[in-house]
């Protein structure tokens, strides 16, 4: 366990969520609160070091993507509790709503359903499109939704091209100037981003929150 | 092949749960991770022996609970390994503890489903773990199906592997029972 929270109780949480072990995840976070920590400290104290964690792990090779799988499965246990008590506290810019998906040719949807399990306790509102988007079914939901962020996720290297195309079809839908666009996965980097005419590269699962309420607020000012 | 009222797919199968082809299987064991004899060799013969290790570490769970492993060689991808009491203990629970255990271990399997986001899992007859005969576990389990279906569930196949055509034959009456 290298987490390295002082609150026994928070690493006992970022412990759990590494092992994977939803009920005992459940259970101290609902130990946490009674014993007066705040949600967001919880979030941000036990949940987050862990999954910073996992993802170094995964892209290390150190954990399989089913550990990383059974760990996520930990974190929505946890996020049970949180939710409501996240919600509640949230701040400005954090009511946007957020269309996101993994884009047309790319199944590959872990890293961005923990995405949206992470948006949605943050207070966000999330339409989430699921994987295999095509361009046409994003621009559809923006307008639809009025939404002020696109989020699009892929680990492919050939999502890369569909995240590309999809931009390109939110401009001609004449959508573009007034959303935030963020990319993030396997398929990415910060350089590939910018290149593509994204607005944000979002690096891992646990800062996407954080990115897109930056991202929100940028954009209105 | 039937639906759920929800409109999930539903499958009885007779075989052995450890080979069921689906994304997640439910798994009964103790509170400590220790399976019974014979299913503890099954399994380390399919998971391999490292795989029921690493599951150990789980431990202890409390009677009701479930948690989850990776498969290792098994078919499925997940094992969600459910804690029941052991038999001796059962042989003197009151029938209403046993159905209510019966209930949490239903509503908690479902619960990693949804968690894990798997569109499939097998489920053995956990009521006969719990003493009931096939008939009324049959009952229960169909009614938990449809009390504790997770509100964002990607669920889309429920896979039930009994042992035998009786067991089976009890499972498909109490199903047709519940839709008249």
């Amino acid at each position: 366990m290298t987490t390295g929270s002082d609150d026994p109780v928070l690493a006992g949480i970022a412990e759990q969520v590494e092992k994977g072990n939803a009920p005992r995840t459940k259970a101290l976070v609902e130990e946490a609160l009674a014993g007066g920590c705040e949600a967001w400290d919880v979030l941000n104290g036990g949940i987050m070091p862990a999954l910073r964690i996992l993802g170094d792990g995964l892209k290390d090779g150190a954990v399989s993507l089913a550990e990383v799988m059974i760990s996520v499965g930990a974190v929505k246990a946890g996020l049970s509790v949180l939710e409501p008590l996240l919600v509640r506290s949230t701040a400005t810019g954090r009511d946007a709503v957020v269309v996101i998906g993994t884009v047309l040719g790319d199944v590959h949807s872990l890293g961005k359903d923990l995405v949206v399990t992470l948006l949605k306790a943050s207070g966000f509102r999330v339409v989430d499109l699921g994987a295999d988007v095509s361009p046409s079914r994003f621009v559809e939901s923006v307008t639809k939704h009025q939404a002020q962020i696109v989020a699009m996720s892929g680990l492919l290297t050939s999502s890369r091209l569909t995240m590309r195309d999809t931009i390109a079809a939110l401009k001609n839908a004449g959508l573009r100037q007034q959303l935030g666009v963020v990319v993030g996965g396997g398929a990415v980097d910060r350089q590939t981003a910018q290149e593509m005419g994204a607005d944000a590269y979002g690096e891992d699962a646990a800062g996407a929150s954080d990115l897109i309420l930056r991202l929100v607020r940028n954009r209105s000012g | 092949m039937k639906r759920l009222e929800n409109g999930v797919r539903f499958e009885i199968y007779v075989g052995n749960i450890v080979d069921c082809y689906t994304d997640a299987v439910v798994i009964p064991t103790s509170s400590t991770l220790e399976w019974a004899s014979e299913l503890a060799q099954e399994l380390t013969k399919r998971a391999g022996a490292s795989t029921l290790a690493a599951a150990r570490h789980k431990a202890p769970l409390e009677i009701g609970e479930a948690v989850v492993t990776p498969a290792g060689g098994m078919l499925a991808r997940f094992i969600i390994h459910v804690a029941l009491p052991p038999a001796s203990a059962i042989q003197t629970m009151p029938e209403v503890e046993r159905r209510n255990l019966l209930d949490a271990a239903m509503k908690n399997s479902l619960l990693r489903c949804a968690e894990l986001t798997v569109p499939s899992v097998g489920l053995p007859n956990l009521g006969r773990w719990l003493g009931f005969s096939t008939a009324e576990s049959a009952r229960l389990m169909l009614a938990a199906l449809g009390h504790h279906w997770p509100d964002e569930c990607a669920l889309e196949e429920v896979h039930l592997v009994l042992r035998d055509s009786a067991e089976t034959a009890a499972f498909v009456k109490a199903d047709n029972g519940s839709r008249t």
